[in-house]
């Protein structure tokens, strides 16, 4: 009998031990992030009592700082003695190798960027975050409902600094959620296709026109019927074919504010069946290696290539000059969507955003104004395409001035329409982004059918999107 | 008077503080303190955190995070196919462990080899067998090439109805040893005489089977199942390092939506989700126990 009473008393201990376990497994997220908190708390009270008392820090949270921000901080520090601004990446490059580990995609890694949110989340919970968090890894829109982040259109009417004549307010007004602007970028890159006259003077095709990719495939057909072995479009892999096909046409797919994916219609599995068909009809067709030891050219020399079109990001305005290194009589083409549309999308490599519990907003606003400020935006070392409208029709200036880059006057026409035609931002979320790479790749290699494909993609991005 | 009362009361404290009661509080203090900083805390703000609506600077909101959460798809779906999961696996997982633990109860050919392999899956690291597993089950994958070898066609097996199989398979793979190992531990605490009586009175195998084997072991059976259910709800790590955060539809469990919620910084839904879990499951392991005593009593 107190044998058994003994069992009794043992198997309701091992229940509450149970129950205990229980709460702790469902709470436990909370507690992990504590040490992290504790941890940034101390590391910053560290390095920010030496200074508190003479200048007012303004930290910046970014994966990793870029020399255009190391830049600005020493231009901006030592016009506003008072101000110091300390730039906190969560990545530094190792000095032995020396070079980042890039992700497929282009991006960085994706560990790197999984602690950078870690990090970031932790201290927004903790009320220590940064003044200004780069936002272009996290699902900002998301944080900016929840009044984490600060409207920067209060900035932007009050400062009497600030005009808006002076930038791209196109661009700007493409980045509002609802009525709010949360994320600043300081410069943007689009894709628009080069395209090369000797092939293309033939096809009546109007490059300042918008197409469609029906009319690419129907171009691309006449052309490779008339003869010549030469390629038609300039290889480009299959992920990226897609993720420019989808990010021109984002809002077909995607509508973020009701959170409904739109992957399954049949719009999509068309699209996706025209992107293979370009390759299985050789439209797209991988690139010969060329024969003896390849050439070495240099600025403003043409390689002579005799692709008719080719898909380039336009990441600074001289990355123009490789149109004119490709070929001999270059044009700047519109990027083709599924139907006609104004305008063309943009992306940009760093959404700046400033904590909406900073108690510095003023100072790091003042810091994003400079950067966007004629001095900043006319920097060399500027990554993207200026949003500031003198520093654009400067560096455009500078570009045609300079008979090296060979340009025609027509493609400087066109270069010119590159920023006010900025209508639609396309950065995809990297999630979804991640999910349309990995489903479609068994679809381009040939091991699932485009319907199957469309529906997991359908699947996944719902689940995200309804989260 | 006076005094006689002081007296009392020193003899009382003293008494108290000699009394085992004591002794074992203060031996308790150290883990209680790590109970309370670990577990206790954090549960009571993560419990905040669900009541009001930003995580900084909240308002409060009552119950609103709750309602909220209920209207949520993919939360919905997450429940139904946690719930779906554990209620096809845990019986499984318990007849299959009941099943080996009674054919190695008895005197078996290779028997402590044999109990030693169906422990392994608990001491050999996850990440190595979910490589392998990977490997194994990808679209490009061992099973898709035999498949191929005999002329049938690939099929993505993490992609479609077969995810779930593949998930309860893991799940039994990784359980039933543990369970088994309880089984037999009951079934060697039923006392032989027992059976001997039972023998003399003419009762066959299975009357015998029924009769005292399975009235012996229902108190190890409320522990299995219990702890069964509990780690059908672990599942999540071998699926989430198979299938990623976003897996196919079949295979999103409720600790999918809590940590892809915890990514995005949405503490409330987070939180508001882990309360309705743990409430659930707090409840179930109540009324369990209550059926047990209940159950013990009529024994």
């Amino acid at each position: 009998m107190k044998h058994k009473m003994i069992g009794k008393k043992g198997f309701i201990l091992s229940l509450i031990t149970l129950m205990l376990v229980l709460s702790a497994c469902s709470s436990s997220n909370p507690s992990a992030s504590s040490p992290v908190n504790s941890l940034s708390n101390e590391e910053k009270s560290a390095t920010d009592k030496p200074n508190s008392n003479e200048k007012k820090v303004i930290t910046l949270s970014v994966i990793k700082s870029t020399r255009f921000l190391e830049l600005a901080k020493e231009k901006f520090e030592a016009a506003n003695p008072t101000i110091k601004i300390e730039i906190k990446p969560s990545y530094t490059v190792p000095e032995v190798s020396g070079r980042i580990t890039v992700a497929r995609g282009g991006g960085i890694n994706p560990v790197e960027v999984e602690k950078f949110v870690t990090t970031v989340n932790a201290e927004l919970m903790n009320g220590n975050a940064s003044d200004i968090i780069a936002v272009d890894e996290l699902a900002y829109n998301k944080y900016a409902e929840k009044g984490l982040l600060t409207n920067l259109i209060d900035f932007m009417d009050k400062t009497n600094g600030f005009n808006q004549d002076d930038y791209f307010m196109n661009v700007l007004d493409a980045l509002k959620n609802k009525d709010g602007l949360y994320a600043l970028p300081y410069g943007v890159m689009t894709s628009v296709w080069f395209g090369n006259q000797e092939r293309l003077a033939g096809l009546n095709l109007d490059p300042a026109k918008a197409w469609t990719w029906d009319e690419f495939e129907k171009k691309m057909k006449t052309l490779a019927n008339d003869g010549s072995k030469d390629p038609l479009v300039r290889y480009l892999n299959p992920d990226k074919l897609l993720l420019e096909m989808v990010s021109k046409d984002m809002d077909k797919f995607l509508d973020v504010n009701e959170k409904k994916a739109k992957f399954q219609d049949q719009a999509f599995i068309d699209m996706l069946k025209q992107a293979k068909s370009f390759y299985d009809l050789k439209i797209i067709s991988p690139l010969e290696q060329p024969k003896g030891p390849g050439k070495a050219i240099k600025m403003g020399e043409s390689l002579g290539l005799k692709d008719a079109l080719s898909l380039s990001e336009i990441t600074t305005y001289s990355s123009l000059s490789f149109a004119s290194m490709f070929y001999d009589k270059p044009l700047l083409y519109q990027a083709p969507t599924s139907e006609p549309k104004d305008g063309n999308s943009f992306e940009s490599n760093m959404l700046l955003s400033i904590n909406n519990k900073s108690e510095n907003k003023k100072e790091a606003w003042s810091f994003l104004q400079f950067l966007i400020s004629e001095e900043m935006q006319s920097s060399p070392e500027l990554e993207g395409l200026p949003v500031n409208k003198k520093a654009s029709q400067a560096q455009i200036d500078a570009s045609a001035a300079n008979k090296d880059m060979k340009l025609s006057p027509e493609f400087i026409e066109a270069a010119k329409e590159l920023l006010p035609q900025l209508k639609r931002y396309s950065g995809l979320d990297p999630k979804i982004k991640k999910i349309l790479i990995d489903e479609t790749e068994p679809f381009f290699s040939g091991q699932k059918s485009a319907e199957t494909v469309a529906n997991s993609i359908q699947n996944k991005v719902s689940l995200y999107l309804e989260e | 008077m006076f005094l006689g009362k002081i007296g009392n009361l020193r003899r009382w404290v003293v008494r108290m503080i000699r009394s085992d009661g004591t002794h074992a509080a203060i031996f308790l203090i150290p883990s209680l303190v790590g109970v309370t900083i670990f577990f206790f805390l954090p549960f009571g703000i993560g419990f905040y955190y669900s009541l009001v609506d930003t995580p900084i600077d909240g308002k409060f909101v009552g119950i609103r995070n709750y309602v909220d959460l209920l209207g949520n798809n993919s939360f919905r779906r997450a429940i139904w196919n946690t719930f779906l999961f554990t209620v096809l696996c845990v019986p499984m997982n318990m007849l299959l462990s009941l099943l080996l633990a009674s054919l190695l109860n008895g005197r078996v050919f290779g028997q402590r080899w044999f109990r030693i392999a169906f422990l392994s899956p608990l001491v050999i690291p996850v990440a190595s067998i979910v490589l392998i597993w990977q490997i194994f089950f990808d679209l490009n994958g061992i099973l898709n090439n035999w498949m191929n070898a005999w002329g049938v066609a690939s099929k993505d097996w993490m992609e479609g109805g077969s995810a779930l199989y593949i998930a309860i398979m893991i799940y039994v793979w990784k359980n039933v040893g543990y369970n088994m190992l309880l089984f037999l531990a009951g079934l060697q605490n039923i006392p032989i005489d027992h059976y001997e009586a039972a023998r003399i009175d003419g009762a066959g195998r299975w009357r015998q089977w029924r009769s005292i084997t399975l009235v012996y072991l229902t108190p190890t059976t409320f522990f299995v199942f219990i702890m069964s259910i509990i780690n059908s709800f672990k599942v999540f790590r071998e699926t989430y390092m198979l299938a990623g955060p976003y897996p196919h539809p079949s295979l999103y469990m409720l600790q999918h939506f809590m940590n892809n919620m915890f990514q995005q910084l949405d503490y409330q839904k987070m939180t508001s989700a882990a309360f309705m879990m743990a409430t659930v499951i707090v409840m179930l392991v109540m009324i369990l126990f209550m059926v047990e005593r209940r159950f013990s009593r009529w024994l």
